[in-house]
């Protein structure tokens, strides 16, 4: 567990580790909410002057950001603080702006972000929270419309991409979430679960040829990381499976040879992984089914 | 041969002090004033996304299959309308941009505002501090060097490595600048939130290295104001380079140990460079050729 962390459990009024553990949050840009407010708002309230001046505001927005996630009473009186402080400013008016759509107001949010692209037309944050607002009105082919907008403008922004391979994916439009997940693979080459992801609606698809397909994706995902990666592991099983039960005419000799090595393969992966698991339910359901030869 | 102590006094210890405090009070001076952003104008920023989705592709073509990167193909590259083979809209450095106020600022803080001071205080201290010798450098030098190094004293004969108050201003101010940077590295360790100005300038300077200009294109860098229409142009570049070969179906044969192909033509997939979809006509129609060759055989087979 993170150390900062540790050590506020045990004193949770030690300020240095309250400022340290904020700190880190802003680095690794977490939004682990609940804690920002439960070791951020003391030190605010308390130990302000043990911060710099730079630094407590930042501390201030940041307290801001997770109080829209658990208490809007403390963001409100943050954000008007911030407001005394700067008044003409763009960063503080986009905050304003979060702090409408978090109470739901949406109207209010929009007229915001579009006075800020009046001014600054080019800025990034407004255009994509108001993709944000019609996604949070539940609007979802209003969404998509201005994702795609968004990401015309936008081509290398991988989160847009993410959030329209979900979009997608919940319309079931699977050969536009496939174009999605591309995209993600050939931006984040390395990252196990955009191979996972793709595999998986390679595999709903579900023809010959992608079927396929879904079996190498998996087998890349396993490549690139193998220790927690079960879901891998099971996606190849099930895979290898259904091109043999399902396939198996279309398969010549070399290819069907291969695709029996593979789900042997998995097979004893996952049998491996549950082996050595405690005795409970799911193991001995998972063992006994493993053992059902098709 | 001794230092004397005279000199070390007046002399060494005081060009050091001297750097440091213009060091500090430089360092402060920079943070009061404040950088002005330069504002992306959108067309700007849409090329620049635009550069950088286009060098992800070719660099990752590998990780996805040939059609997905064919049906990636005519946005980029088609003949009239794709993206590749519009003149950028990106505005030239001009000279006028020069005077433009948030520039001014940004540029004189940039190379001014380290060269200046450098240059004021080393014209000081040579007239402050010359005539004498102060170190010794611990390392043999060239005669050629003496003239740099010795300003002020005319012994043709002397070691060159015995060096003069100017050499000695140069040591310490690089020396010193690693010794400012950690003391105001814990001032600056003060991590920013997403909506920092500094966060979201490193997201919009994140463009890619432009692709290898052949030598066959003049291009003045960034001087040059009508090289500027290219950018986009000189992306094409990456594209022919790109060598498809869908690696992903190498990865479940290493999982079971069998031997990996390489470059090889394996079913459904061609390992062949990639080409531009042309729009024929005849693309949908039967494919028979009709060469005279073809026309005889045809012909023969019909019978």
């Amino acid at each position: 567990m993170n150390k900062n962390l540790q050590i506020l459990k045990n004193k949770p009024n030690n300020w240095k580790a309250a400022r340290g553990l904020l700190r880190e949050y802003r680095e690794k840009q977490q939004r682990n909410s609940y804690e920002i407010m439960k070791y951020g708002l003391p030190l605010i309230k308390k130990n302000s002057k043990r911060l710099s001046k730079e630094e407590l505001f930042e501390v201030m927005e940041q307290v801001f950001l997770a109080g829209l996630d658990v208490n809007l009473e403390e963001s409100n009186a943050l954000l008007l603080k911030l407001q005394k402080q700067f008044p003409k400013s763009l960063r503080v008016t986009k905050l304003s702006g979060l702090f409408e759509e978090a109470m739901g107001h949406w109207k209010n949010a929009q007229i915001i972000y579009q006075s800020i692209l009046k001014d600054n037309p080019s800025d990034q944050i407004a255009q994509k929270r108001l993709v944000c607002i019609s996604k949070a009105q539940g609007n979802t082919k209003l969404t998509i419309q201005n994702l795609n907008k968004y990401l015309s403008h936008f081509q290398g922004d991988t989160e847009a991409w993410e959030e329209l391979l979900d979009l997608y994916l919940s319309q079931q439009c699977y050969s536009k979430a496939l174009f999605c997940c591309e995209e993600l693979i050939l931006a984040e080459p390395d990252n196990y679960q955009h191979h996972y992801q793709i595999a998986n609606i390679y595999y709903t698809i579900g023809k010959r040829s992608d079927l396929i397909k879904a079996r190498q994706y998996y087998a890349h995902s396993i490549k690139l990381l193998e220790e927690q990666n079960l879901k891998s592991f099971y996606g190849l099983y099930l895979t290898t499976n259904k091109l043999k039960t399902l396939f198996s005419r279309n398969l010549n000799q070399s290819e069907t040879q291969i695709n029996e090595q593979l789900l042997q393969f998995a097979k004893d992966k996952i049998k491996k992984f549950y082996l050595q698991k405690e005795d409970n339910n799911t193991k001995t359901t998972v063992l006994e089914l493993l053992e059902i030869d098709n | 041969m001794r230092l004397d102590p005279q000199i070390r006094d007046f002399v060494l210890f005081p060009i050091v002090i001297i750097v440091f405090l213009v060091s500090v009070i430089r360092h402060y001076l920079f943070s009061i004033i404040p950088s002005q952003k330069p504002a992306v104008d959108k067309d700007t920023q849409r090329e620049q996304q635009l550069l950088i989705r286009s060098n992800r592709i070719c660099k990752n073509a590998n990780m996805v299959s040939k059609s997905s990167l064919i049906s990636r193909q005519p946005f980029f590259l088609e003949e009239t309308n794709g993206e590749l083979n519009q003149d950028s809209k990106q505005k030239p450095l001009a000279m006028s941009m020069m005077f433009d106020p948030s520039m001014m600022t940004n540029m004189m803080k940039g190379s001014m505002g380290n060269m200046i001071p450098q240059v004021v205080l080393g014209q000081l201290i040579s007239y402050l501090f010359k005539g004498f010798l102060v170190v010794k450098l611990p390392f043999f030098l060239p005669a050629r060097f003496k003239t740099m190094l010795q300003q002020g004293i005319g012994l043709s004969s002397l070691d060159s490595s015995f060096v003069s108050s100017l050499s000695w201003y140069f040591m310490v101010y690089f020396g010193l600048r690693g010794v400012i940077d950690l003391l105001f590295q814990a001032k600056d360790a003060i991590a920013h939130s997403y909506f920092s100005p500094i966060r979201e300038q490193k997201r919009q300077t994140q463009v890619p290295r432009p692709a290898p200009v052949s030598a066959s294109t003049p291009s003045l860098g960034n001087m040059g104001g009508t090289d500027k229409k290219d950018t986009l142009r000189n992306e094409k570049e990456n594209w022919k380079m790109i060598d498809h070969f869908f690696e992903i179906q190498n990865s479940e044969l290493e999982l079971i140990g069998k031997p990996v192909n390489k470059e090889k033509v394996v079913k459904n997939q061609t390992a062949n460079k990639t080409q531009i979809p042309k729009k024929n006509k005849s693309q949908n129609k039967n494919m028979k050729s009709t060469t005279p060759k073809n026309r005889k055989r045809n012909a023969k087979k019909k019978k």
